[in-house]
């Protein structure tokens, strides 16, 4: 596609990384971390998800492993280590759930992949031993509020380079076909197999990095992020921000994170706001934020043919 | 553990997953009757149920109303939301299937955070229309658990009625076995899947009335019931009742043995492995009438 993405894409990284001159309250900082973790949980949601158009409705295995991974081994190892368990965890969890999924497809595919997290959440709460149970396990970020910004922001833009350039490449072009039909995909010569497996496992890794930061910008860990909640809102900002578009489901994460926080007095608003967002766009405006013009012009379209006279 | 213990046990599980698997059975069948018929995935089916046990609640609880008419209004009430729903967000997408699932997930969120709103996180309890309890074996079991057992057999052998004998069902199954060829021969097929889904949701709201007196109510109830109905389906195949009767009891039984000899806390997670090994071993069920392409 078009290099001006990638200009518009470090145009606003660098927007990004100036607003810390401005934005001096701790609070505020700490939002826009969230929302720069939540973009890279959100568009490596999308490989899958928007490309291969298998709906992916268990995320959270993947950067939850990677914020556990860091609960473990964060005291016994150095950072740059746990970065790496974090992202192979998540690798192994893409591994674990992509395989029975490969034969499976569209709601059945869905529901697998939701019942993932829960099944963690379930023994996250049982061996209390290992893990904490509810109380989860306290972690300690190397990092200060800044620079665990600056470093989520870093994360967020190796994401999206790294997912663009795939998606944008021979790969990419697979990925869709095999959305659009994989028997014609698999017909044509396509390894289908194989190519799932690449999206689980590259979306996972790097998710399982955010997954790292994220326990490190809450400075916890526990079982709420297998919660279906969790796996929720991802998707809900994939499809709020467009899917199939990368930048669109990032794009979903600044606009539902800062919307929530902004209106926020209790969780449960956060929670109404979210779907409620997500219904009317799958209702009105199926192609989310990114597709917004071309919805509505078709929903203009429409109701002017309604009311012409037959 | 000594013998009478171990005995005890058994005795628990044998006893516990019969009555869950009666519950099982009506919860999979309202289930089938929307993924059967009218071909979709209704992820609003578990909100369904959480509906109608926290209309119990209010009406028994809050206004003092007597137990059976609080049923029966309760599962009135929550039919006419499913219809509700089904005409305001199914219909429109009917023909995509992910947006549907999409949708009808939307709406269940939105509805437990409603029921947060209106009645807090903190669990309900419905008050029991039977007190009392006998023993059977060492184990206790209580009159309102006889009792859900009971009305759970006469709804199944009343929807296989309705299903078998009346021309209602022979419209439903003309439908679902191919709504093109039900639609030429002058089935109404939109108001068929308007009845289906009102059916359904009515299943969904018994459920939920029958276990509310013995179980917590809580805004995030509704889930489990979803991924043990989606489950059951898959286990036991579309359009099989003793199929549907077989996965059920093989859940729940399933379900008991983890809650009692491993740890209640992993109860579900049972049923999460279930549906993940047949998806991927028997895609097509236990009896070969699966609904995986």
């Amino acid at each position: 596609m078009l290099p001006s993405r990638y200009v518009v894409l470090a145009a606003g990284i660098a927007g990004l990384a100036l607003l810390p001159l401005w934005v001096t309250n701790p609070y505020y900082l700490s939002v826009l971390t969230l929302a720069a973790l939540y973009a890279i949980f959100s568009s490596t949601w999308d490989i899958l998800s928007g490309y291969i158009g298998q709906l992916n409705f268990g995320h959270a295995v993947f950067f939850g492993s990677g914020a556990y991974a860091t609960g473990f081994l964060g005291p016994h190892l150095p950072p740059v280590l746990v970065f790496a368990a974090g992202a192979i965890a998540a690798a192994v969890f893409a591994v674990l759930v992509g395989l029975p999924c490969l034969k499976l497809r569209g709601p059945y595919l869905s529901l697998t992949t939701l019942v993932f997290p829960l099944i963690l959440e379930r023994l996250a709460f049982t061996f209390r031993g290992v893990t904490g149970g509810e109380y989860g396990i306290t972690v300690a970020s190397p990092l200060s509020p800044i620079g665990l910004y600056y470093a989520s922001l870093a994360l967020l833009a190796l994401t999206l380079a790294v997912l663009l350039r795939v998606a944008n490449s021979r790969i990419g072009r697979t990925f869709k076909a095999i959305g659009d039909d994989d028997q014609a995909a698999l017909a044509a010569g396509v390894n289908t197999t194989r190519f799932k497996l690449g999206a689980f496992v590259l979306g996972a890794a790097l998710a399982g990095l955010g997954g790292v930061l994220y326990a490190y910008h809450l400075r916890h860990v526990g079982p709420e992020i297998f919660g279906l909640f969790t796996s929720f809102s991802i998707v809900i900002m994939g499809i709020v921000g467009g899917m199939g578009t990368i930048i669109g489901p990032a794009l979903g994460a600044y606009f539902l994170t800062l919307l929530g926080e902004s209106l926020r007095e209790v969780e449960t608003f956060r929670i109404l706001i979210y779907s409620s967002v997500m219904i009317i766009c799958v209702m009105l405006f199926p192609h989310g934020l990114l597709g917004l013009g071309a919805s509505l012009h078709h929903l203009v379209l429409g109701l002017r043919l309604a009311r012409e006279p037959r | 553990m000594t013998t009478s213990q171990s005995g005890r046990v058994i005795v628990d599980i044998v006893i516990f997953g019969t009555i869950w698997g009666a519950i099982y059975t009506i919860l999979a069948l309202g289930f089938t009757l929307i993924f059967g018929v009218v071909r979709i995935l209704n992820l609003a089916y578990g909100a369904m149920f959480m509906f109608a046990s926290y209309l119990i609640y209010s009406l028994v609880a809050g206004l003092g109303l007597p137990a059976v008419p609080s049923w029966l209004l309760a599962v009135g009430a929550t039919a006419l939301v499913g219809v509700a729903l089904y005409v305001a967000f199914i219909y429109p997408l009917r023909d995509t299937l992910g947006r549907v699932l999409i949708v009808t997930a939307g709406i269940a969120i939105f509805l437990q955070e409603v029921a947060v709103l209106l009645y807090s996180t903190e669990p309900r309890f419905v008050p029991t229309v039977l007190p009392g309890g006998l023993s059977i074996l060492g184990a206790r079991v209580t009159h309102q658990q006889l009792l859900t057992l009971a009305v759970a057999v006469v709804l199944v052998v009343m929807l296989h009625a309705l299903l078998t004998r009346t021309r209602f069902g022979r419209e439903l199954r003309a439908v679902a076995q191919d709504t093109e060829m039900a639609a030429l021969m002058g089935i109404p097929v939109e108001r068929t899947y308007m009845t289906a889904m009102a059916l359904s949701t009515a299943l969904a709201a018994a459920a939920g009335a029958l276990v509310a007196p013995f179980l917590t109510v809580s805004p995030e109830m509704g889930w489990s019931p979803l991924l043990v109905a989606f489950t059951i389906v898959v286990l036991g195949g579309l359009g099989s009742l003793w199929g549907t009767i077989a996965a059920a009891f093989i859940v729940a039984y399933a379900e008991m043995l983890t809650a009692f000899l491993i740890s209640p806390q992993l109860r579900d997670a049972a049923t999460f492995v279930i549906m993940v090994l047949t998806l991927v071993f028997r895609p097509h069920g236990l009896f070969g009438k699966g609904i995986v392409e």
